[in-house]
């Protein structure tokens, strides 16, 4: 028996492949090897904007992603809830959470405001939780215009008008910063702030999947898109920037090697059909 | 310190679900089914949550009847008729709706953040890497575009544009594609970090275990079968 027979034979090609993947990621967790890990022009850009914010400033957080995504976005949206909320500490700011895509983005953004020190802040006057509000586009659409209109309770039933810290604020001309979370089609953000935010001066910044990235790439280059965050990359970056490190910079050797065996199995696999072209095999 | 049975509970939910790259089994059915069976029931509670804040408190407790709240909520209950063969097509009525409704916002959208403001931007020529990114941009685009014109047969010059705007379009998939599947190997690697500690790392060891057993059960056993 051939040794390419006995191969294909006794070991399952997809198993073994599995079997490395996994190794390959548990291996750094355990014992980290410690890459260098670069912060990213546009996870500066979008920390310094959110610095930026000035005292008393309005942060919406929109929380749209799903629980798949939650690996991969969650260390950028703990980090940027941690710094919106010291912003509030420091400056004064408010925060305005909700989630206007489905459910789990409300579920998952009450995990990332579960890391964040609210000891001594008030809700309903330093910050406030208008929960899942259906409808999505129609929403992102509505808050710039007439916030309480899509919102008329907040996520505990209390109405939107007895909530002090939402007194002055309705619409696009007293927000500050508007950052979203999403998992899916980043532009429908882009298209339902973008002329009012980038005609007010107000900076948008996404957080999203790196998948999407390059659908961003034009939108940030024509200013309508004032800054992104690249998944778990711009998550463990921000982490480094606002000075607590979290699961996003021990997650980066892992995803490090894990792109690593991708690309030696991509280079592997064309270079096997390759050879086999040349020797006239097909 | 107390055991974290929560994280332990859904990092053996993960592991289970995982138990379908070696092969199907029952441990990932009773996690497929858990997980779907959960989901729908958080989003039932939270959405009848909705409707008693947003629909039952301002029409039965405050007594708005005169508002438009009552317009979308009866629009709202359209959508149950669909159950009956008689009324079935009243549900059309708050899917057309909607679907009007969500076109036209997105129309009103796209026309200056999408379009204008992509073909207006001023940094065309910022020097360096930069232009060459911007004309790649708009050569891409145009030619994107030009494969899509089907009024015209694709000869001569057209033919040639549509054909490099066809290459234009593969390289794009294929990049989405490549960063969608680095998007999955960073959604396993968030969960590879609770797995490897405490308490994700005791399930992990049964795991291995149940694995073990399961391997030596499919080399020893199952073949006599």
């Amino acid at each position: 028996m051939s040794f390419r027979k006995w191969i294909s034979e006794r070991i399952n090609q997809d198993r073994t492949i599995f079997l490395i993947y996994l190794l390959l990621i548990a291996i750094p967790m355990l014992r980290p090897i410690g890459l260098p890990l670069p912060i990213e022009e546009p996870t500066r850009k979008a920390y310094e904007l959110l610095e930026k914010v000035p005292k008393g400033g309005v942060i919406v957080l929109v929380s749209d992603e799903g629980f798949p995504s939650w690996a991969e976005l969650g260390p950028g949206e703990i980090a940027v809830y941690r710094h919106a909320f010291r912003k509030v500490r420091q400056d004064g700011c408010k925060v305005i959470m909700l989630t206007c895509y489905e459910i789990a983005g409300m579920i998952l953004g009450e995990r990332a405001l579960s890391y964040v020190d609210l000891t001594g802040l008030k809700y309903g006057e330093d910050w406030v939780q208008l929960g899942y509000i259906p409808g999505y586009e129609a929403v992102l659409a509505a808050m710039m215009t007439d916030l309480k209109s899509i919102a008329p309770v907040d996520k505990f039933g209390t109405p939107t008008k007895d909530i002090p810290m939402l007194k002055n604020i309705n619409s696009i001309d007293d927000y500050d910063f508007l950052y979203a979370c999403t998992y899916t089609a980043m532009d429908v953000y882009i298209r339902q702030w973008g002329e009012k935010a980038l005609a007010k001066g107000v900076p948008i910044v996404i957080n999203m999947l790196s998948g999407t990235v390059p659908l961003a790439m034009p939108y940030y280059r024509a200013g309508t898109l004032t800054a992104y965050l690249n998944s778990v990359v711009a998550g463990a970056g921000y982490e480094l920037l606002i000075g607590q490190p979290g699961m996003g910079a021990a997650l980066m050797d892992a995803q490090s090697t894990a792109h690593i065996l991708a690309i030696a199995l991509i280079i592997f696999v064309q270079g096997l059909f390759i050879l086999r072209l040349m020797g006239g095999r097909r | 310190m107390s055991f974290d049975w929560g994280t332990a509970a859904e990092m053996a939910l993960v592991l289970m679900a995982w138990s379908l790259l070696y092969r199907d089994n029952v441990f990932y059915r009773v996690a497929e089914n858990l997980t779907i069976g959960w989901f729908m029931a958080m989003s039932l509670v939270i959405g009848l949550d909705l409707l008693r804040t947003r629909v039952y408190n301002p029409l039965f407790i405050e007594g708005r009847w005169l508002s438009p709240l009552i317009i979308v909520t009866i629009l709202g209950l359209f959508y149950l008729l669909r159950l009956y063969r008689e009324t079935r097509w009243l549900a059309r009525w708050p899917i057309s709706l909607m679907a009007g409704v969500a076109s036209a916002v997105a129309v009103k959208g796209v026309i200056y953040a999408q379009i204008i403001r992509l073909v207006t931007m001023k940094s065309w020529a910022v020097g360096g890497l930069e232009t060459i990114n911007n004309i790649i941009i708009a050569v891409f685009t145009f030619t994107g575009l030009c494969y899509f014109i089907f009024t015209k047969e694709h000869r001569g010059v057209l033919g040639y544009l549509a054909g490099f705007g066809r290459y234009a379009l593969m390289i794009c998939f294929g990049w989405t594609a490549g960063t969608y599947l680095m998007s999955l190997i960073s959604m396993s690697v968030g969960h590879m970090q609770t797995l490897m500690q405490v308490p994700g790392i005791y399930v992990s060891a049964v795991a291995m275990i149940i694995l073990i057993i399961g391997i030596i059960y499919d080399i020893k056993v199952k073949p006599k079968i």
